[in-house]
């Protein structure tokens, strides 16, 4: 059953991630991926936090929505990808606002969705 | 139409992902989400440095890849391992983004030369 979650949980995280790059990366900067790997962080963040707390909610469906979908709705290989480009074309200001853009940003925006969830979920 | 392919891609990455992270992410460092990631890279490095129809990049670069490798997970997994071992997650930081934008830069080499 798990493996159902996480096929269709990956595979509604993928399509929405598509079209929100399509809308983010229009410009020279990717924007749309910082968006949805930002975004991506801080939901898994906080639903990995408030999760443990319903434990009536069956943990296969926790796999798909987190490991699935938020997993699938951030990706790695496109922002290797930028970058890489980004190297190669030697537009070092950008490459090196992206890079610690995404490096910061990814631990900053995990570590907010698990604050707030710390904080509404409290005991 | 490609948002069919890019949702059925999607679907097959991320079940290769959990297999994969299932296999391998028993140790202090996460080897099986570094794995993903840094073979996702190389591999979607090949696909753009080839000039692929729409329709097999929507799948395979949009989709698989894109499912197959993670941002979040790794992200959340640096808080976790931060919490207790500080040099182990600095060094899963760097290790994963520069094995990764080598990995892509390897991938763009062979197919773009």
């Amino acid at each position: 059953m798990v493996y159902i979650y996480l096929f269709f949980g990956g595979a509604i995280g993928s399509i929405v991630r598509y079209y929100v790059s399509v809308v983010g990366n229009g410009g020279e900067y990717p924007l749309g991926t910082l968006a949805v790997n930002l975004l991506g962080s801080f939901l898994l963040g906080y639903l990995l936090t408030i999760f443990p707390k319903y434990k009536k909610i069956d943990p296969a469906i926790i796999k798909g929505i987190s490991t699935g979908a938020i997993g699938s709705f951030t990706t790695f290989s496109a922002l290797s990808v930028e970058l890489a480009n980004l190297m190669l074309e030697r537009d070092y200001l950008m490459l090196f606002s992206y890079l610690f853009g995404s490096m910061i940003g990814g631990i900053v925006f995990a570590y907010l969705g698990y604050r707030l969830a710390s904080i509404v979920g409290g005991r | 139409m490609d948002i069919f392919w890019i949702g059925l891609g999607g679907g097959v990455g991320a079940l290769a992902r959990y297999i994969i992270g299932k296999a391998f992410n028993s140790s202090s460092i996460p080897w099986g989400t570094f794995i993903v990631n840094v073979l996702g890279s190389f591999l979607l490095g090949l696909m753009v440095g080839v000039n692929i129809d729409n329709r097999s990049y929507a799948f395979l670069g949009i989709g698989i890849l894109g499912g197959f490798t993670t941002f979040s997970t790794f992200h959340v997994e640096l808080l976790t391992i931060w919490k207790d071992q500080k040099k182990s997650a600095i060094f899963y930081l760097f290790l994963t983004y520069i094995t990764g934008i080598c990995s892509a830069i390897v991938g763009l080499w062979i197919t773009a030369s």
